[in-house]
């Protein structure tokens, strides 16, 4: 069995006054194995978001299920949710998602202090982690004193730290100029040939195709998917292009 | 659409979509409005200066008048302070989308009109239909008669009109000026940046314990003379500066001690309530000393009128211990027997017994007294050591007093009803004497050691022509006479009385008709008048203790609520990140409690820490109102500080309910 399985999942929202409903996804399935880096590609209001809230445990579906290292999402309580989404997953956000009331280091220790951790634990974890994303000097400061790269790579050690079975991206590179967005992706390569599962949110083909697979979702459902193989970062980079291209002008007619 | 119809629509709108914050403002504004109205038509109705007892209260209501203008101008501004911050988003919005500022200017002066209306109607509708009702609340407490005409003057709606109308433009004028001068850009940006902490706590620390201590100090060594409200206007001002300066760097002080220590603040709920404090402690500190203060006004004001309430019949007690007493001048009496069949006869004629008649004979002499040497004023220098001295002869000391005590010739006793006069030996006019002894109780005049106004020193000497002779030596001897009364010859009657009250009345209009005319008539008082005066002034008192109470209250309540509301806003998108990182519902609810517990703690702490340094000043003024049971005030305050906090906590819970809705996430 595959370690991330996404079994036919189905989500509609109702508006609020009955009547008008609005399918987000209609019927996804695919899997994901451990160590792979996947990207999630598609136009705004393909269901992306919706997909990944959903693998969040943020969001439920109306319909299937999730299974991540074979323990059903559906089968979790309310209220082991949060902790399961502590333990076992963590997010990158586009903007960040930093507390301006912690600096760097609090706001990476802030899952550990959630689950519990003693200081001296939590320490031994940091050291290594920012030395390997280059964030050791800025620990101290402040989110508003820091650029946005470097936000971000605090949001990642954040992500990393409680060494997560599955990071979710969300548009990492989205509020990144263009050197610390791939800077960003290198280390998210870094991470995965560390054994780091990934699943990222993109709409760009500069951030896609840096992962090992790319899956591209239109009007809520799976319409391909491109694995990397043995292509270099620039054929991954034409394959996608060409991919998108299809996928735009198919059904317009 | 024209603009003229456009913008006052928009103003609404800008009402009704902010509702939550502007309702309370609203209300609140009405009642101060009721408030303010009753209080000016209560003062206006001139009825007051022609009921007899009713000087005190009406005084006692216009300073309660000037100090609800006082409180109410600080007080609106500060909550519209909180009204505007919530706009400005709004406001740089519509900025962007093309509205000019004069637009802008004018749909804000349409909201403050708008609110202004609004705040009146429903203000001066509940004004007239209550104000009659709290009048006779108000006549009711004071003992005075209730069936009196009550008009509401048109110059009570326009003092109304016009000092709430300045309130509004004073506000209105803040906020235009806050907006215009900021752009667009910076009105849409949420203010990101965390306050600037400090760099030195050592200053802002030394001033809040200057100004805490002299405050302090004023309310611990200030006596009761004409400068007590002063001084207390000044301990008040110097104790809410010096809060302000030590809540500010003291909390930071403490919490970034707690910060520095890794594994107490490395906990889930430690953790986020200490850093999202540090962050901004020096606005909250400003809205936590607010809270202590009217605290401590609720509680101080609540102090005074639950104690007085209960200890009125003391008080009125304490001046007259005896239901009646008459003073006349014995030289111009030929009789002093015919006073006294007079009393008995008019007595039994109004149904009314007469018991535990007394009568004395006594001087008041001026002295120059020093130490335990009393000499005749005899210079302008002297006065500021005179002193006034009944002297009684023992013969009617062991008679009123029921004793057989003797004296020789150069002894004498000395009673004083405040404190002991100590000294074992006296030196009048040069004559040393030996104080055979010092009384410890009058019946007829109360001992009573905090006593600081109405001190009164007794010599009682062995017979009648020595007293008389003392007497005039100080009186003769002496060309500084103050007190005009002095070697005049007093007689003096009293007695309790027996029966219904209206006849009692009766019967001392009908003694005080026939002679308080007489040429020997110097001086009377009963305990029923006097009792209708301490009743119209602590009616008063009451009265404007509860509704001061109940404004304080407002205030505090609604300083809590926008505390909470706008601390709510902008942690609502921290609370949102932390969910996503994995803070359960329970940890949200547990680290709100322990934030708001802190946050709330710490004031309610501090005013009773101010209640009890403003203790000794409460009790001083008490005792100028002749309250001198200590321990009832001491349990009124305990009691007090008990039900407070019952009211405080159960606020707290209120408010931090309103928080956590705030930044709950919606799923």
């Amino acid at each position: 069995m595959a370690f991330l399985e996404v079994k036919n999942l189905k989500k509609v929202y109702t508006t609020r006054f009955g009547g008008n409903q609005v399918k987000a996804l209609e019927k996804v399935s695919f899997s994901v194995e451990k160590g792979e880096y996947v990207a999630v590609m598609g136009e705004s209001g393909s269901g992306k978001t919706t997909l990944l809230n959903i693998l969040a445990s943020l969001d439920k579906p109306t319909e299937g299920d999730i299974l991540l290292d074979e323990k059903s999402f559906s089968k979790i309580k309310n209220k082991e949710l949060c902790a399961f989404r502590r333990d076992n997953l963590g997010f990158v956000f586009q903007d960040f998602n930093l507390l301006d009331t912690f600096s760097l280091q609090d706001n990476i220790f802030l899952p550990l202090v959630l689950q519990g951790k003693s200081y001296s634990e939590m320490k031994e974890r940091l050291v290594p982690l920012a030395k390997q994303l280059g964030i050791t000097e800025f620990l101290s400061k402040y989110p508003y004193e820091v650029s946005g790269g470097q936000k971000q790579r605090a949001a990642v050690a954040r992500a990393l730290i409680t060494q997560p079975k599955l990071i979710l991206a969300d548009e990492p590179t989205g509020a990144l100029d263009s050197k610390s967005a791939t800077s960003l992706l290198s280390m998210f390569s870094n991470v995965n040939k560390d054994g780091q599962t990934i699943v990222m949110v993109t709409h760009s083909i500069q951030a896609a195709k840096c992962a090992g697979r790319v899956l591209f979702i239109k009007d809520g459902n799976l319409f391909h998917q491109i694995y990397r193989g043995n292509s270099s970062d620039d054929e991954m980079y034409h394959k996608i292009s060409d991919t998108l291209t299809v996928l735009q002008t198919e059904g317009v007619e | 659409m024209s603009k003229t119809i456009i913008l006052p629509k928009m103003a609404a709108t800008g009402i009704r979509k902010n509702g939550i914050v502007y309702l309370p403002y609203i209300l609140t504004t009405a009642f101060s409005i009721s408030v303010f109205f009753i209080f000016s038509c209560i003062i206006k109705n001139d009825f007051l200066e022609n009921v007899p007892h009713a000087a005190y209260m009406w005084m006692l209501l216009k300073i309660g008048n000037g100090l609800l203008g006082i409180i109410l101008v600080p007080f609106l501004f500060y909550t519209n302070s909180f009204l505007i911050k919530r706009r400005k988003n709004e406001i740089g919005l519509y900025s962007i989308l093309g509205l000019e500022k004069k637009h802008i200017a004018f749909m804000m002066f349409m909201e403050t009109l708008f609110i202004y209306i609004i705040a009146m109607v429903i203000g001066l509708i509940t004004a007239v239909v209550f104000a009659k009702l709290v009048f006779l609340i108000l006549l009711n407490a004071s003992g005075l008669p209730v069936d009196v005409e009550f008009t509401m003057p048109l110059s009570s709606f326009i003092t109304t009109l016009i000092f709430f109308g300045g309130i509004s433009l004073l506000n209105l004028g803040t906020n235009l000026y806050q907006v215009t001068k900021a752009n667009p850009s910076d009105l849409l940006r949420e203010p990101k940046k965390g306050e600037r902490q400090p760099k030195s706590l050592f200053i802002s620390t030394v001033l809040g314990i200057l100004f805490l201590g002299g405050g302090y100090w004023i309310a611990f060594v200030s006596k009761v003379d004409g400068m007590i409200f002063l001084n207390f206007f000044l301990a008040v001002f110097m104790v809410v500066v010096g809060t302000y300066f030590l809540f500010t760097s003291g909390s930071i002080a403490l919490l970034r001690t707690l910060r520095k220590n890794k594994n107490y603040y490395y906990k889930k709920a430690n953790y986020i309530t200490i850093s999202g404090m540090i962050y901004r402690m020096k606005k909250s500190a400003a809205s936590l000393v607010n809270i202590c203060i009217f605290s401590t006004m609720v509680i101080i004001t609540l102090l005074c009128t639950v104690s007085l309430t209960l200890g009125e019949k003391a008080a009125i007690r304490f001046i007259c211990p005896l239901d009646a007493e008459y003073v006349f001048d014995s030289s111009k009496m030929q009789d002093t027997s015919a006073f006294e069949t007079d009393m008995q006869r008019l007595a039994s004629q109004n149904n009314v017994q007469i018991k535990d008649k007394i009568n004395y004979n006594y001087f008041l002499i001026d002295t120059c007294n020093n130490q335990n040497i009393f000499s005749i004023l005899k210079s302008s220098s002297d006065m500021e050591k005179e002193r006034l001295v009944r002297l009684i002869s023992l013969s009617d000391f062991n008679r009123i007093e029921g004793q057989n005590k003797k004296l020789e010739q150069d002894e004498i006793l000395v009673y004083s009803n405040t404190e002991d006069f100590k000294y074992s030996s006296v030196t009048l006019n040069e004559k040393v004497y030996k104080v055979k002894e010092e009384i410890s109780s009058f019946h007829f005049d109360t001992k009573e050691v905090n006593n600081y106004s109405r001190g009164r020193l007794y010599f009682i000497i062995n017979d009648y022509s020595n007293v008389d002779k003392m007497a005039k030596q100080f009186n003769d001897g002496s060309d500084y006479l103050d007190y005009e009364g002095s070697g005049t010859p007093y007689y003096s009657v009293r007695f309790n009385m027996e029966g219904e009250i209206s006849n009692k009345e009766a019967f001392l209009n009908a003694l005080d008709k026939k002679w308080t005319e007489t040429p020997e008539f110097i001086s009377n008082k009963n305990v029923i008048d006097w009792g209708y005066d301490v009743k119209s002034m602590d009616g008063g008192l009451l009265f404007l203790g509860v509704f001061f109470g109940l404004i304080f209250t407002i205030c505090l309540l609604l300083i809590m609520y926008y505390k909470q509301i706008s601390e709510g806003l902008e942690d609502k998108h921290n609370f949102d990140v932390m969910q996503q990182v994995g803070l359960s519902d329970e940890d949200v609810k547990a680290t709100i409690h322990r934030q708001i517990m802190l946050v709330f703690g710490l004031p309610l702490a501090v005013a009773i820490i101010h209640t009890m340094m403003g203790l000794r000043m409460t009790t001083k003024l008490l005792y100028a109102l002749n309250l001198y049971n200590n321990k009832l005030i001491a349990l009124s305050c305990l009691g007090i500080i008990a039900v407070f906090a019952v009211f405080y906590v159960l606020s707290y819970f209120l408010t931090a309910n309103t928080y956590y809705r705030i930044v709950k996430r919606k799923s």
